[in-house]
């Protein structure tokens, strides 16, 4: 557990210092901005567009932060021979359980900040609402996935351009799955049902962890549904964890 | 010498077609400076990956104290350093070595003791980054020191190092002798490699064709200096 402790604030510390980091900081103070000045322009509906657009940047500046952290590092610290250096000091497991702590770390960190600066634009525009911090939440809860998904892939494939992008890739079709299996459920080939059935149900289903409208319309969830889908999190993330672990002590460095 | 600590028997591994060591034997005895020779591609860096679990053999066995070697054997009892590597740029050296000291279940005290060793005390606050070549492979040295390893493995420690770099580094080697420890590196400066190894090994295509001391590897060649004995031994094969 030292071990893994050690190597969690290592990754948090070089994962926050990076220019990376500041450019999306940068960038979010950008979308934040312009979601000031959305909010402004729409009369009228001014409180949906604040909380809708923030909701997205946060998301799309974490996921773009956490993915492309990720898997840079990993592929840099195997160029550098950084990998080889401390795994003769750590194991295997807990190289991956101290990346993943790590980069779970910086996901909570910046969406702590990004949930701040967005609370504040809400409360400028008198758009404020407490329903904010249950977004948040799954909010990280999804950023959290898609960590572990981009842990996977970087162990799995040899280059980083590949990790990458099929991270991206498995983030996209987790979001439209759900669309897709409706899409599918009128058509006339029946095989095609089951096969994205079973599609949907290995992705991350991400449309169950999105509470967007209920934060925009001010419909509270109760705390069983914020209890499953914690669950639910908490499970996806620990397999992936498994998988990235078997997958990483195979692999020759 | 204190007798064998590490060995190994029959080593081969294959990328494919291509036998990178081939049913290596090698024997490294305790409390002394062994270092590897070899020409590029020679088998000397897979060997020490193989030592290390980097990379699993296609056959053969490794013995630690004359028992299997397993990988708790590594985490406990191994450091390596290897050429031409990176540490975490955005942190000091001291937060480095005190993050890993954590890890390592080592007192802090440990980690200034490391860091006066490789003669860095004075730069311990500086970013990682802003190191030179020499300097991140003292601090890496230092790292390896915190958890007082029984072997470190050195791989070509003075590659892209200055004239005053490789001093250095060799005056942190020579401290790690004398302070019992075991050490294995490889490098291609011949003439400094003469300076402080009590043994050699030569490999070529992944064959070990000499491994005893020093001494022994220049009267068996009739040579005066460790270039015309290596030469000699590659070219004669």
């Amino acid at each position: 557990m030292r071990k893994i402790i050690s190597f969690t604030i290592l990754n948090f510390l070089q994962g926050t210092r990076e220019k990376l980091f500041w450019l999306v900081i940068f960038f979010f103070v950008f979308i934040l901005g312009v979601t000031f000045f959305m909010g402004l322009l729409s009369v009228g509906e001014s409180v949906p567009v604040l909380r809708s657009s923030g909701l997205t940047g946060i998301e799309i500046s974490a996921v773009m932060l956490l993915v492309s952290s990720l898997v840079f590092n990993f592929y840099r610290e195997k160029d550098s021979r950084l990998t080889e250096f401390l795994l003769s000091h750590f194991s295997r497991p807990d190289y991956i359980s101290g990346k993943l702590c790590g980069y779970l770390l910086i996901g909570l960190f910046y969406i702590t900040l990004a949930g701040l600066g967005w609370s504040l634009v809400l409360v400028l525009n008198g758009a404020f609402s407490f329903q904010v911090i249950p977004a948040l939440f799954v909010l990280y809860l999804k950023t959290s996935i898609i960590t572990a998904v981009a842990l996977v892939l970087s162990c799995l494939f040899g280059s980083y351009t590949m990790a990458f992008f099929s991270t991206l890739f498995v983030y996209i079709a987790s979001e439209v799955s759900r669309d897709a299996l409706k899409i599918v459920a009128s058509s006339q080939l029946t095989w095609l049902k089951p096969v994205f059935k079973g599609i949907y149900y290995l992705l991350p289903n991400m449309d169950k962890l999105d509470i967007k409208s209920a934060v925009v319309f001010d419909n509270p969830l109760g705390p069983g549904y914020f209890g499953w889908v914690g669950l639910y999190a908490v499970i996806y993330i620990l397999l992936l964890w498994a998988l990235a672990t078997y997958i990483f002590l195979k692999k020759e460095i | 010498m204190a007798g064998s600590i590490l060995s190994c028997k029959g080593l081969t591994k294959e990328f494919g077609r291509v036998k990178a060591l081939n049913s290596l034997e090698f024997n490294l005895q305790a409390n002394g400076l062994f270092c590897l020779l070899g020409l590029n591609g020679a088998g000397k860096t897979t060997l020490i990956k193989c030592l290390l679990g980097l990379i699993k053999p296609s056959s053969g066995e490794i013995y630690f104290r004359g028992k299997p070697l397993k990988q708790q054997d590594v985490q406990a009892h191994f450091s390596y350093l290897p050429e031409s590597f990176q540490l975490y740029r955005e942190l000091t050296a001291v937060e480095l070595l005190m993050i890993l000291s954590l890890g390592l279940g080592k007192k802090f005290v440990k980690t200034q003791d490391a860091l006066e060793l490789v003669g860095l005390s004075d730069k311990a606050d500086r970013k990682i980054k802003t190191y030179s070549r020499g300097m991140i492979q003292r601090l890496g040295l230092a790292v390896c020191l915190i958890k007082k390893p029984q072997i470190v493995f050195l791989d070509d420690p003075f590659l892209g190092l200055d004239i005053m770099g490789q001093i250095a580094m060799i005056e942190v080697i020579k401290k790690l002798k004398n302070q019992d420890q075991t050490v294995l590196f490889s490098s291609h400066i011949l003439s400094q490699v003469e300076r402080i190894a009590d043994s050699v090994g030569i490999i070529d295509n992944g064959s070990m064709l000499f491994c005893g001391s020093t001494r022994e590897f220049l009267s068996k060649n009739s040579a005066s200096s460790l270039e015309a004995a290596f030469l000699k031994e590659v070219t004669s094969k």
